[in-house]
């Protein structure tokens, strides 16, 4: 605080005589704040010249101020803008920097399914190059397929399919003969995302793929977005290997982690529109079309057991969870996503088909397989040998992928009349053509060809 | 509304109010008539409503009145005992404690204290009659800061009765009779620059000229004149401190006017005052008020604020 000159001070001194002194109640008055404001400023007049006066006012001051008035002040001190200044600007920096933190995060768990996804990409297009346009031509299994816009106009359609499922033939038998009421075909899961237009894209981009069938050398993964993603299924008549018996005709995969259900019938129970009698009547006797159902990709649930990891690609892991569930990694394990292996007849008429229901559908269905009394799908062992990957189970169920996982086919070892009891509990295969399945029967079953023959030691 | 005749707009406003006060004040535990509030009442109008034009000021100043506090100092005033056992019981232990925070020093203060109580109880005579101290309060302020203040003006009074009064071993501890003969006064050879700061200094208003006053001659904190003007401490430092720089800017800019240059001015306002030719012990005889306390505290009090 600057000082006043030292003259000032001294001419300070040199006041007119103040005679009219107020009396005590005019002092306490003015202390007490008390006066109008004209009376205050006579008194204030007084006091700038009167020196006993302004010591009486002083000396007369509450002591209980003293205390009160500080503490007072430094409440209100706490409240004044230079304080709010800076707690304005601490508060926009940590607003700031948690964002930074958020975005962070968020790029960080969104940059591994997406570099999978791009990874994948390339094939997915080859394959969608290389995937005849849509001329349904008879493939080598001698099955039709359905033209691109068909199947991309049913991928479009997804959003209807509750209400079809829900309503008569009549309605759906124009464009989706096979997804009425479910039967013949595998009924997938819809997500609770949106189904937008890039879900068709999807859905057509699967489609492109099962429609390649083998040629794909690369797995295709799953859409990376969760939200996006549907749970589809694809039914398509891949290069499977002959099974040396039909599958049963229904079966029921439940996992644990997602309780999801699918169910498959018999192609003759399925109602076909599509196609000629000779050929329902053939595939029934074919092998049984995969089927593949990638969930969206998710943390791997559940511990994993140690026995039950398998390395077939460099990039891709297999797990089997403790709840039975079968979850592979295209990542080296960073994410994992389930994978739901089931064999399905394939339909009469229509050897693709691309379906997915409302969550509700599934779970009417999940209900309706329970009742059935089909037990859930326990996996207890998986072994993959560069694009060949096995995995077996509870019930004596053994499933067969040539891909990486993407097209399974079910598996009966059989021999002399004899078939594989009880349940799957170790795989080995030391390459592609030969393994060993050993069962909680103390059975063990060679194949020396890749599953098509097997033998039981 | 203009009124000519103020004492009966205090008449009036009395009558209106009385029913009203007589009431909030709680006077008939002291035996005070409606009457007796209302001559009471008269005589704080007749001395504080002179300058009060309006009929709605004079109401307003009565409703301001702390009137259960006037009510009991002039119960006890009159010489009841109902209200002085009410008095001492509510201000007895504060009017001790008021001036040991005064006198700061127990004796002193209890010295103090009982002074203000035979004043209070009215120990003097006038006209046959037991005249109190309390008989003067009428109510503007609390009870309690008026006999705060009167406790303060009594010891100041005190001060000044006793300040003269030096007995001969303490000027001699003071060291009086080596003090230096005083030199002869010089008339002064330009007093250019005296005028030009009493001009600027009484351009001032009350409220700076006190806050100026109480911090470089009384020596006050800024705690202390914040207090008596009832604003935050730090309003009373950035006064200041816009007032040195507002008032060494006007009076070079005065001096200017009187013909000095601007360096010139600056370089007097630099002279330390005891070089001027400025008879200060001349003005202050002349004008000041003798100081409540010592100069020599005063003068440390001026030296601290220099430093």
């Amino acid at each position: 605080m600057e000082n006043v000159p030292k003259i000032v001070r001294e001419r300070l001194r040199v006041v007119t005589v103040a005679v009219d002194h107020p009396d005590a109640d005019v002092l306490t008055a003015f202390a007490e704040r008390a006066l109008p404001e004209a009376e205050r400023a006579t008194v204030l007049g007084h006091l700038a010249r009167c020196g006993e006066c302004r010591e009486i006012v002083a000396l007369a001051l509450p002591p209980h101020e003293a205390a009160s008035m500080p503490v007072a002040l430094s409440r209100r001190r706490g409240f004044t803008w230079p304080a709010l200044r800076w707690g304005f600007a601490l508060a926009g920096v940590a607003v700031i920097a948690s964002l930074a933190v958020v975005q962070l995060q968020r790029r960080s768990q969104s940059s591994s399914p997406m570099m999978a996804y791009k990874a994948a990409q390339p094939a997915a297009n080859e394959a969608r190059n290389q995937t005849p346009p849509a001329i349904p031509e008879p493939d080598a299994a001698g099955n039709k397929k359905l033209p691109a816009a068909f199947v991309a106009g049913k991928s479009a359609d997804t959003e209807k399919l509750p209400a079809r499922d829900s309503g008569g033939p009549a309605a759906s038998a124009v464009n989706s003969p096979q997804v009425v009421g479910g039967a013949g075909f595998s009924h997938g899961v819809l997500s609770h995302g949106p189904k937008m237009a890039n879900q068709a894209n999807q859905f057509q981009q699967q489609n492109a793929n099962a429609l390649a069938g083998a040629n794909v050398a690369t797995p295709v993964p799953p859409p990376p977005m969760a939200k996006q993603e549907p749970s589809a299924q694809l039914v398509a008549n891949g290069p499977i290997p002959a099974a040396p018996q039909m599958q049963p005709l229904s079966a029921r995969v439940n996992t644990q982690a997602q309780n999801f259900d699918l169910k498959t019938e018999a192609i003759s129970e399925q109602p076909s529109n599509y196609g000629h009698g000779e050929e329902k009547v053939g595939r029934a006797k074919e092998p049984p079309d995969t089927v593949v159902h990638i969930e969206p990709e998710k943390v791997l649930a559940g511990p994993v057991r140690s026995d039950a990891l398998a390395y077939s690609l460099p990039n891709t892991r297999w797990a089997i969870t403790s709840a039975g569930g079968l979850q592979r990694s295209l990542d080296q394990g960073n994410s994992w996503q389930d994978v739901n292996v089931k064999t399905t007849p394939a339909p009469a008429a229509a050897n693709f088909e691309v379906m997915a229901r409302s969550s509700l559908a599934k779970a009417k269905d999940s209900a309706k397989a329970d009742k059935d009394g089909n037990g859930a799908m326990v996996l207890r062992a998986v072994a993959a040998n560069g694009m060949e990957v096995w995995a077996g189970g509870s019930a004596s169920q053994l499933y067969h992928s040539t891909d990486s996982g993407n097209h399974w086919s079910k598996v009966v070892p059989s021999a002399g009349g004899a078939v594989l009891t009880g349940d799957v509990v170790t795989l080995d295969f030391a390459d592609a053509q030969h393994g060993k399945v050993s069962t909680s029967t103390s059975e063990v079953w060679i194949t020396s060809d890749d599953g098509l023959t097997w033998q039981r030691q | 509304m203009m009124l000519s005749k103020p004492t009966s707009v205090v008449q009036s406003v009395v009558n209106d109010l009385l029913a009203e006060l007589h009431a909030k004040s709680g006077c008939e535990k002291f035996g005070v008539s409606h009457e007796s509030l209302a001559a009471i009442l008269y005589e704080v109008g007749a001395k504080h409503c002179p300058a009060l034009k309006s009929e709605g000021e004079v109401r307003t100043f009565f409703l301001s009145l702390r009137i259960d506090e006037l009510a009991l100092a002039r119960a006890c005033a009159a010489g009841s005992n109902a209200a002085w056992e009410i008095f001492l019981t509510r201000f007895r232990e504060k009017l001790y404690l008021s001036a040991l925070r005064i006198a700061r020093e127990g004796s002193a203060a209890r010295e103090l204290a009982d002074t203000l109580y035979a004043d209070l109880y009215g120990t003097a005579l006038r006209d046959g009659q037991r005249v109190s101290k309390l008989a003067s309060y009428t109510g503007r302020g609390s009870l309690e800061g008026w006999l705060r203040t009167v406790l303060s003006q009594e010891y100041v009074n005190r001060y000044r009765r006793t300040k003269r009064l030096v007995s001969l071993e303490e000027e001699s501890e003071e060291g009086v009779q080596f003090r230096a003969a005083e030199p002869e006064p010089v008339a002064p050879s330009d007093n250019r620059l005296a005028e030009t700061t009493d001009e600027v200094l009484g351009c001032l208003s009350s409220e700076d000229r006190m806050v100026l006053n109480a911090y470089y001659l009384d020596g006050r904190t800024l705690a202390e004149i914040a207090r008596m003007l009832g604003v935050h401490e730090s309003t009373i430092s950035r006064k200041l401190d816009k007032l040195a720089k507002s008032l060494r800017k006007q009076i070079v800019a005065a001096l200017g006017k009187r013909g000095m240059s601007r360096r010139q001015a600056e370089e007097a306002l630099e002279v330390d005052v005891r070089d001027l030719q400025v008879d200060i012990r001349r003005s202050l005889a002349q004008g000041s008020p003798p100081s409540a306390f010592s100069e020599k505290r005063v003068e440390a009090r001026v030296r601290e604020g220099e430093g």
